[in-house]
């Protein structure tokens, strides 16, 4: 037999020593000495690689993280700012749908009343408290002189036809075309009649002519149209009384209405024809 | 630096590559992404082992096998036993496979088989249903062409060493037959009779 060289003799005893060692320690169900050479390797792994490469890692990923936040905030100020725009729009389109919702109302109110709905074109802001334009015209039957209700009452009349456009005169002009009569509910639930004269800019209120000098009117009562005449429908709402003038000799010479509410700012009107009947 | 102890350094390296390589890109058992399991030390070993004798090849495969198995995986004797057949097996074909790429392909088969070898047993067992199709897709591929540029690196690595160590002695036989001419000449020649020649 080939005698063993000594690099295999040496290999031979280590394999032998660590062999029994390993089986010693298997049979005795203890670990120590492999969990302590195994333990001391995983020391130093874990010391020079492992812990500095999860330290690296965990590192990136709080980066990763943060970038992540960063960029869900920017998102989310985006939204917080178009959130606000979105009120805004939610604001318009709800008064929009009130103001819809009135005329459908007014309109429900008159069924045999003859009504054309329109949208206001244009209002100038030179012209706003003269004149405004409406998206219906002769085409829709629309004629000179017609009354124009908003949601809340009464607040112009038709002063030029277009084909598909009409020009309305505000009541709060003082170029109307047509006086036009009114009344103002009592308490009593009789009526005062009277004449619209026109609008005094330097209170903002219409000015009523009473036929009787004698009524007591008081603020806060209602005035609406009359439909004396046959020209308007009877029952628009024009104002609320303010307050009224005397003369010398204790006579009611005019009262003051304030406009309905929403004169300054109405996106859509009804027109009466001419020769509606009364309610 | 001492050969024997570079030899030594050099595998307690590829064994802690393996350990590194094995927590920074584990195996995913899940089969979603592709991984691979690392085989440093292995092929270190294989390319060690190619020009030995049989039983020189047994020896170091069964060192190697019990130092992975005490003090980096505590899977004692998996690798204890495993390792020598495989080191014998590297160098069966020794005398035919003079070539290194027919070399390569036999180190990368053996690497192949060490994967192999229990994920059959498991299917035989039941313990995966893995087919075999997703198994080398997601694991083994990966597994074989990292294995091949580590076969590479390690026989390029062990071919360096071989030429450093043989310049050294040869370095270090002209230093010594240097310093025997030079002390032949410094003792004088008692049988010729004139001394001072």
């Amino acid at each position: 037999m080939r005698r063993l060289s000594r690099m295999q003799k040496i290999l031979i005893s280590l394999i032998s020593f660590f062999l029994v060692l390993s089986c010693l320690m298997l049979s005795l169900r203890q670990n120590t000495i492999s969990d302590l050479g195994y333990s001391a390797w995983t020391y130093i792994r874990y010391g020079l690689f492992e812990s500095p490469a999860t330290s690296v890692s965990n590192a990136l990923s709080d980066f990763s993280n943060l970038w992540h936040a960063y960029q869900d905030n920017v998102y989310l100020n985006e939204q917080l700012a178009n959130q606000r725009s979105y009120q805004t729009l939610y604001a318009q389109e709800h008064n929009r749908n009130l103001e819809l919702q009135g005329l459908l109302e007014l309109k429900n109110s008159m069924p045999d009343a003859t009504q054309i709905s329109a949208q206001v074109l244009a209002r100038p802001g030179q012209t706003w408290n003269q004149t405004f334009t409406v998206s219906a015209g002769s085409a829709s039957g629309v004629e000179e002189g017609m009354a124009v209700a908003s949601a809340y009452g009464l607040v112009g009349m038709v002063s030029e036809v277009q084909t598909n456009t009409s020009t309305v005169t505000l009541l709060t002009s003082n170029e109307l075309p047509n006086d036009f009569a009114i009344q103002i509910s009592m308490e009593d639930g009789s009526t005062v009649e009277g004449v619209f004269q026109g609008y005094d800019a330097a209170v903002n209120r219409y000015e009523i002519r009473l036929f009787d000098h004698e009524a007591v009117v008081l603020p806060g009562q209602k005035v609406a149209t009359s439909g004396k005449g046959g020209v308007y429908a009877s029952g628009l709402m024009v104002g609320t009384v303010t307050g009224t003038v005397m003369n010398d000799d204790a006579v009611v010479s005019t009262v003051y209405a304030s406009p309905v509410e929403d004169i300054s700012g109405f996106s859509y009107v009804n027109i009466f024809s001419k020769g509606t009947p009364a309610p | 630096m001492k050969k024997t102890f570079g030899i030594l350094f050099g595998f307690f390296c590829l064994a802690m590559l393996d350990s590194i390589f094995a927590f920074a890109f584990p195996i995913d058992f899940t089969y979603t992404k592709m991984s691979a399991s690392w085989h440093f030390y292995l092929a270190g070993i294989l390319v060690f082992v190619r020009d030995k004798p049989w039983l020189n090849r047994m020896l170091i495969g069964a060192f190697a096998g019990i130092i992975r198995d005490l003090f980096f995986t505590g899977t004692f004797p998996f690798c204890f036993l495993l390792y020598p057949l495989l080191a014998l097996a590297a160098g069966v074909y020794q005398n035919k496979a003079r070539s290194m790429e027919s070399a390569c392909v036999i180190y990368i088969s053996l690497i192949f088989l060490v994967d192999f070898i229990p994920y059959l047993y498991q299917r035989m067992i039941g313990v995966t249903n893995v087919s075999l199709f997703t198994w080398f897709y997601h694991i083994e591929l990966l597994t074989i062409l990292t294995s091949s540029l580590v076969v590479i690196a390690t026989i390029y690595v062990d071919l360096v060493m071989d030429r450093f160590y043989l310049f050294q002695s040869r370095i270090i036989k002209r230093s010594q037959n240097r310093r025997r001419l030079i002390d032949r000449r410094k003792v004088p020649n008692t049988n010729h009779p004139n001394p001072s020649v």
